[in-house]
C-alpha cells in the first residue's frame, strides 16, 4: 500500500512517515501543496494525507485541483482547523476522512488503513484466498489455521496480491504500490519478495498459491 | 413591538384625509345649499315687493289693493302656488290671495319685521311652502294727501316642493359622492403607502437576512429612492468591514490553531512511535523533543508578551537613548547568521537622542532583523536607515523581499500570518511584527511597513521627536 503525507512541518512529516513505514506502508512525503500535487500526479497513491495549511498551495486547492483532474484516491485532512464549518467544506470538495491535529498516532494508521481497504472496494477485514486467511485489522495471515510469520512488507505484498486475487497483477503495480520513491527497488526486488512470500506461504502443501504469467505478471488464487 | 410605520402612516392619513374631506364636503353642502334658498328668497322678496307697491291709502285712511290675478297668475285659486295675506298694525286681515281659498290664514310673526323675515311653513294638505314677512307703508293715492300711512304687515308663500327636492338632490348627491370619493381614499391611501414604502420594506428584508455567514451581500444603491441610498452606501461599507474583520479573525484563530496544534501533534506522534516501537527508537527523538518545547516555550512567550501589551498592560519606562548606537548594537547577534547567508549589511543611521524603553527597542530590532536575516534571499541586502525627518525620527530596516506581495504588505502586523518564505522554515510562528507594533505603540511609536521597487520589503520606526531629543 503506497501513502502520500504533504505535511509542512518536517518533524512531524518525518515522525508519521517513519510510524506509517514500519506499519507496512511505502510512503513518500512533501513538504508544500505545489510538490504534493506533482506528487499526486506522478504516482498511484492508495491513500493521501493531505494537510491543509500548506505553503504555496493549500490543502483544500490541492483536493480540488487532484479531483477536477479526475484523480479518486482516498483523501484524508489532516488538520489544526477543528471547527465544523472547516471539516464540512472539506468533506463537500471531495475528502474521504478528516483528521484533527494533535491526533492519535494509532488512529490515524487505522483510518489509513481502513481507506486503503476502501481503495479496493473492501468492507471486511478478513480476505480469503482458497485456504489462506488474511485479517487485514490485526494484519495477520493464516493457512489452514497455522499463523505464517511474514515482514511488514511481505505482509502488505500479500495483501495487495489478495486484493485483487484471480487478476494478473503487473510487476510495476507491485513496485508502484509497495515502494515509494526513495527506496527504488532493484529490478529483481519484487520477484525476490514474491520468492520469499511463496516459500512461507507453502508451508507443507506443495500447489503454487501465486503463479508467474511470465512477461505479465502474477495472479494470487482464482477469482472470487 | 411597536406598530409599522406604514401601519402607523395608514391610520394617521386616512383619519386625517377622512377628517378634512368630510369637513370640506360638509361645508360644500352648506354653501350650496344656503345659495339655493337663499335665490328661492330673493324672488319671494321680489314678489312681496311687487304686492307692496300695489297696495295704497285713499285720502279717507282706507288701504287699497291694486291687484289683479291677470298680473301673477300663481296667485289665483286655479294656479294655488304662490300666497299672500295682508294685516294691518293690529293684526286684521286686508286681503288674502284667492290661492288661500279654502287655506287657513298664513302665520303672521308678530314681532317687529323691519328686516324680512324667511320662514319655511306646511300648507293644508302638508304642501311645503316657504315665506317672506315684510312690513311696510304703503303709498298715498294722492300724492297731496297728508292722511297717515298705517304700518301694513305682508307674507307671501310659495310652494317650494322643488326647493325641496333640488335641496335632497344635493344631500343625496353631496353624501354619495363624498362616500364613493372617501372609499376611494380609504383604498388608495394603502396602497400608495404600501407602493411608496415597498423600497424601505424591501430593504428591511434583505438587511434581516444577513448572518455572519452571508457578511458578501451588497446592496444594490441604484434604482433605489434617494433617501434609501445612504442607509444602503453606509450598510455596504460596513458589511464590507465587518466581513474583513471576521475574515481576518478566521484567518487569525485558523493560523492560531495551526500553530499550536501542530507541535502538540509532533510530540504526541514521537512519543506514540517511541512506545509502539521501543526498539527502533529513532536517536533524535530527544532532540526533536526539545526542539518542540523550545518552540512552544517561545510561541507561549510572544503570545502572552501580546496579551500583556494588548491588555494595556505593558507600560514603557523612558529614557534617553541613542538610536543609531541601538541599532547598531542590536545587530551584532544576528550578524553572524546574516553572514553566513552572504547577506549585506548597511548602516545610515544619523545619531538621534530621544525617549525610548530600551528593552522594548531592543525587542523591536531584534525582532525586525531577525525577519530581515530569515526572509530576506541569501547574498542580499539589509539596509538600516534612520535620521529625523520634520516632526519624527524615522528608522526603517529594509530586505529584499522576493516572492512579497502588494496585498501581503496588508497581513504582515496580523497575528499568526507568515509570508511563503516563513511558512515551509518551522521556525518562526508569525508574532514577530504583531509583537513590534504592540511595543512600538507602548512607546508612542508608530510603525509601518511598504513595498519599495523593486521588491524590497521596508518596515519604518516613527518616533515622535521631543524638546530634549537632538538630531
Amino acid at each position: 500500500m503506497r501513502v502520500l503525507y504533504v505535511e509542512d512541518s518536517p518533524r512531524l512529516s518525518r515522525s508519521v512517515a517513519t510510524a506509517l513505514e514500519r506499519s507496512g506502508y511505502a510512503v513518500d512525503t512533501a513538504a508544500d501543496g505545489e510538490e504534493g500535487l506533482w506528487r499526486i500526479e506522478t504516482a498511484a497513491y492508495d491513500a493521501i494525507i493531505l494537510d491543509i495549511m500548506l505553503p504555496k498551495v493549500d490543502g483544500l486547492t490541492v483536493l480540488k485541483r487532484m479531483r477536477a483532474a479526475g484523480n479518486d484516491a482516498h483523501v484524508l485532512l489532516l488538520t489544526a482547523r477543528d471547527t465544523v464549518a472547516d471539516r464540512v467544506e472539506g468533506l463537500r470538495i471531495g475528502a474521504d476522512d478528516y483528521l484533527v491535529k494533535p491526533f492519535a498516532l494509532e488512529e490515524l494508521l487505522a483510518r489509513v488503513a481502513a481507506l486503503c481497504r476502501r481503495a479496493y472496494g473492501a468492507k471486511q477485514n478478513v480476505l480469503n484466498v482458497e485456504d489462506v486467511q488474511i485479517d487485514t485489522a490485526r494484519r495477520t495471515v493464516s493457512r489452514a489455521g497455522r499463523a505464517i510469520e511474514l515482514t511488514a512488507r511481505e505482509y502488505n505484498l500479500v495483501e495487495y496480491l489478495a486484493r485483487r486475487q484471480g487478476e494478473v497483477v503487473p510487476r510495476a503495480d507491485l513496485e508502484a504500490h509497495l515502494y515509494n520513491d526513495a527506496s527504488s527497488p532493484t529490478s529483481n526486488a519484487v520477484d525476490s519478495a514474491i520468492c520469499i512470500l511463496r516459500r512461507k506461504l507453502a508451508g507443507g502443501n506443495a500447489r503454487p498459491l501465486i503463479r508467474t504469467r511470465r512477461g505479465l505478471g502474477y495472479v494470487f488464487g482464482q477469482a472470487p | 413591538m411597536s406598530a409599522s410605520i406604514r401601519r402607523r402612516l395608514t391610520v394617521s392619513l386616512l383619519l386625517a384625509l377622512l377628517a378634512v374631506f368630510a369637513g370640506g364636503m360638509i361645508a360644500l353642502y352648506v354653501v350650496v345649499r344656503g345659495e339655493f334658498i337663499e335665490s328661492f328668497d330673493d324672488a319671494l322678496t321680489a314678489q312681496a315687493h311687487a304686492i307692496s307697491t300695489l297696495v295704497t291709502v285713499d285720502d279717507d285712511g282706507a288701504v287699497r289693493l291694486a291687484f289683479s290675478d291677470r298680473f301673477m297668475r300663481g296667485f289665483d285659486d286655479d294656479e294655488a302656488r304662490d300666497f299672500y295675506q295682508l294685516w294691518d298694525a293690529q293684526g286684521r286681515t286686508l286681503a288674502r290671495s284667492e290661492s288661500l281659498e279654502d287655506e287657513p290664514d298664513l302665520p303672521l310673526r308678530t314681532d317687529e319685521l323691519k328686516d324680512p323675515e324667511y320662514f319655511f311653513l306646511r300648507l293644508a294638505n302638508d304642501r311645503p311652502a316657504r315665506a317672506v314677512g315684510i312690513e311696510f307703508e304703503p303709498r298715498r293715492a294722492n300724492r297731496q294727501s297728508k292722511v297717515d300711512t298705517p304700518e301694513l304687515r305682508l307674507v307671501v308663500a310659495t310652494r317650494s316642493e322643488r326647493l325641496d327636492a333640488e335641496l335632497r338632490e344635493l344631500l343625496v348627491g353631496t353624501a354619495a359622492s363624498a362616500a364613493g370619493l372617501l372609499l376611494l381614499i380609504a383604498l388608495l391611501v394603502p396602497w400608495l403607502l404600501y407602493r411608496g414604502l415597498k423600497p424601505l420594506e424591501r430593504l428591511a428584508g434583505d438587511v434581516a437576512r444577513v448572518d455572519a455567514t452571508t457578511l458578501d451581500t451588497r446592496f444594490a444603491t441604484t434604482g433605489l429612492p434617494r433617501e434609501l441610498t445612504p442607509i444602503t452606501t453606509t450598510l455596504n461599507a460596513l458589511f464590507a468591514r465587518l466581513e474583513e474583520s471576521f475574515e481576518r479573525e478566521r484567518r487569525v484563530s485558523a493560523a492560531m490553531a495551526h500553530e499550536l496544534r501542530t507541535p502538540i501533534a509532533e510530540l504526541r506522534t514521537l512519543a506514540e512511535s517511541a512506545l509502539k516501537w521501543p526498539d527502533s527508537r529513532p536517536p533524535d527523538t530527544d532532540s526533536d523533543a526539545l526542539a518542540i518545547a523550545t518552540q512552544m516555550e517561545a510561541l507561549v512567550t510572544r503570545m502572552l508578551a501580546l496579551a500583556r501589551s494588548e491588555s494595556g498592560q505593558l507600560v514603557a519606562s523612558l529614557e534617553r537613548v541613542d538610536l543609531a548606537d541601538a541599532a547598531q548594537r542590536a545587530w551584532q547577534p544576528h550578524a553572524q547568521f546574516a553572514a553566513a547567508r552572504g547577506m549585506r549589511a548597511r548602516f545610515q543611521v544619523a545619531s538621534g537622542v530621544l525617549e525610548a524603553d530600551p528593552a522594548l527597542l531592543q525587542s523591536i530590532l531584534t525582532n525586525l532583523y531577525e525577519n530581515a536575516t530569515h526572509y530576506g534571499p541569501d547574498g542580499g541586502l539589509i539596509a538600516v536607515a534612520g535620521g529625523a525627518a520634520g516632526s519624527h525620527y524615522l528608522l526603517s530596516v529594509s530586505n529584499e523581499a522576493p516572492g512579497l506581495t502588494a496585498a501581503d504588505v496588508d497581513h504582515l502586523f496580523e497575528r499568526f500570518w507568515r509570508g511563503e518564505a516563513a511558512r515551509s522554515g518551522g521556525v518562526h510562528m508569525g508574532l514577530g511584527l504583531a509583537l513590534v507594533r504592540e511595543f512600538a505603540r507602548a512607546m508612542g511609536w508608530e510603525v509601518h511597513a511598504r513595498l519599495d521597487a523593486p521588491q524590497t520589503l521596508v518596515v519604518a520606526l516613527h518616533a515622535p521627536l521631543r524638546a530634549a531629543s537632538a538630531g
